[in-house]
């Protein structure tokens, strides 16, 4: 990430807690109502499948593709964001 | 074999076409009725089956179908097989553990295979069983064919214009060390920068860019004039200020170009044209040749010099030739280096046509030679690369530069080499500093020998002669401190 946006700042800043799913840097409304059709409706949903496949960047992006059709950079977003919270939070 | 035997008659009517398809009989045409099918498929099939071990043709027929006893189970087959690997291993009818294996054996630690992850690891697997198409390596192999074709051109056009029977290089004579420059290669200035056209022999210098363009405009309706006249080489000389016949000696500021042809000494500018404006006059030589002006003109190359070109060439050209005083601006230093850098040989850019191949390098000038070489080559990511033998051209007028400019030590050489004092300079004043301490010696010596055989009628003198030696000797010593320390 060689600029974090303020989404991801944000997210970043502090446990997620209850956050909804949109609350993640790189998924908007699109991608997080096609999320919660899936019923990835939290963010810590999401987290638990990205820490299920073992934080692995690949996996976690062709998983992110494939649920919502995340484009590169949002599914890089989401990774970064979620690699970055796991690396304070965790 | 049929491990198990179903009655063809309960067969669907797709599942018996397929299964006639692929024991290749002909189907009737057009729509028919199961029935139809059905006679075909005991006739044929069934039979076939029967017959097992009548013959070994029939065998080897049946026995590719033999294990299908559902069309519909080997049209499954084929269709995972499609996207799948050759070796028939289908990622989705693994279990999670061989499936785990299967990535372990492929070196990836899976993470748990659940329910929201088996997708992906499936995927994974199959892109690791996949056969990635590796990007060929050997791109160098068809270049080997090919690629020649494209030099030949250039060669053929080159060789039009390189090798004429006599040969005419035109040589402007120039180059830093000879403390001259040539203003002909301000003309490359044309080729890198479109906005500033010196078509011919243009010095950029401050004073003549205002006139350039207008004298520019002359020059070439001139060229097509003479372009048209005669197929001729035409070199033209401009000279600007006054024009000289002969001024090696001269200390103004003359844009001046030698122009020598070899088998031709020419005559010292000729005048073939009154000058078409004032200032800049135009001396033209003709010689009938084989380059066309307009091409000339429009590519902006310049005569080369040549240093090595002869002695008879030197003089000759002495005699049509106008020393430039080496206060040039630094731009047009630099383009006559790397103008000589790029041409490689001491021919003139004038006759080769590989004008414009120089111009590509010109714009993105290269460090490694041999990519400079051969340009248009790509080079094998192994940087290893055998191609046929062909000539390298120009290699041998290549100048030696320092191949390691980044090599440890080389910068601090240079560094120090920038701020050392000549070596000749440090001598100088060394030897002054000895002489003076010398002298100083002497002095205070020769005093106490004087003021010796006295009957010390003062002895504070001595003392105070000894004192200014000392005197002395010390801001000498500071001046050498300095001379050390420039």
């Amino acid at each position: 990430m060689s600029s974090t946006s303020q989404k991801h700042k944000e997210f970043v800043a502090e446990p997620m807690g209850e956050k909804p799913v949109m609350a993640l840097a790189g998924i908007g409304e699109v991608l997080g109502k096609r999320l919660e059709d899936k019923g990835f409706d939290k963010a810590y949903v999401v987290l638990g499948q990205f820490l299920v496949l073992k934080k692995d960047e690949e996996l976690f992006r062709d998983w992110l593709k494939d649920t919502c059709g995340a484009n590169v950079k949002q599914q890089g977003d989401c990774h970064g964001c979620l690699r970055e919270w796991c690396d304070s939070f965790l | 074999m049929p491990v198990f035997v179903e009655d063809p008659a309960q067969f669907s009517k797709q599942r018996l076409k397929s299964a006639l398809v692929a024991h290749n009989v002909d189907l009737p045409a057009g729509e028919s009725k199961k029935r139809v099918y059905l006679e075909l498929y005991l006739k044929h099939v069934s039979t076939k089956r029967a017959a097992d071990f009548s013959s070994d043709e029939e065998e080897q027929v049946t026995e590719n179908h033999a294990e299908e006893p559902s069309v519909q189970e080997e049209e499954e087959e084929e269709k995972e097989e499609q996207q799948e690997e050759p070796d028939d291993m289908d990622v989705t009818q693994l279990t999670d553990d061989e499936l785990k294996a299967q990535l372990l054996q492929y070196g990836v630690k899976a993470g748990p295979i659940v329910a929201s992850t088996r997708a992906l690891y499936e995927k994974k697997l199959q892109r690791l069983l996949d056969p990635v198409p590796q990007p060929k390596q050997n791109g160098m192999g068809e270049a080997d064919q090919y690629s020649d074709s494209d030099e030949e051109e250039a060669d053929e056009s080159g060789s039009d214009c390189e090798h004429p029977g006599p040969e005419p290089v035109v040589v402007a004579t120039t180059g830093s060390s000879h403390g001259q420059l040539s203003s002909s290669q301000v003309g490359t200035r044309s080729q890198e920068d479109e906005n500033y056209r010196y078509p011919q022999c243009f010095l950029p210098s401050s004073r003549m860019r205002v006139r350039c363009e207008p004298a520019s405009a002359n020059h070439r309706t001139s060229g097509d004039e003479f372009d048209s006249v005669a197929k001729g080489t035409r070199v033209s000389v401009t000279r600007s200020g006054s024009a000289q016949s002969s001024s090696s000696s001269s200390a103004s500021l003359p844009v001046g170009t030698r122009v020598v042809q070899q088998h031709r000494p020419v005559e010292g500018g000729r005048p073939a044209l009154p000058p078409p404006s004032p200032p800049p006059s135009f001396t033209s030589t003709y010689i009938p040749g084989s380059f066309s002006i307009t091409q000339m003109v429009e590519e902006g190359s310049v005569c080369l010099v040549t240093i090595a070109m002869g002695s008879a060439m030197e003089s000759s050209s002495r005699g049509s030739c106008e020393r430039k005083p080496p206060l040039l601006p630094d731009l047009v230093r630099q383009d006559t280096r790397r103008k000589d850098k790029c041409t490689m040989t001491n021919r003139s850019l004038l006759a080769s046509s590989r004008v414009s191949l120089f111009k590509l390098q010109l714009k993105a000038p290269m460090t490694d030679v041999l990519t400079e070489m051969f340009p248009g080559e790509n080079r094998p990511p192994t940087g290893i690369s055998a191609t046929r033998l062909r000539p390298i051209k120009g290699a041998a007028g290549r100048p030696v530069q320092f191949k390691y400019p980044d090599s440890p030590g080389a910068v601090e050489r240079q560094e120090l080499q920038r701020r050392l004092v000549p070596v000749w300079f440090q001598a100088l004043v060394f030897l002054g500093v000895a002489g003076l301490i010398y002298l100083i010696c002497n002095l205070s010596q020769g005093a106490e020998l004087v003021e010796e055989p006295l009957p010390l009628p003062e002895p504070q003198d001595a003392p105070a002669s000894c004192s200014l030696g000392r005197s002395n000797s010390s801001p000498s010593a500071s001046l050498r401190g300095q001379g050390w320390g420039v």
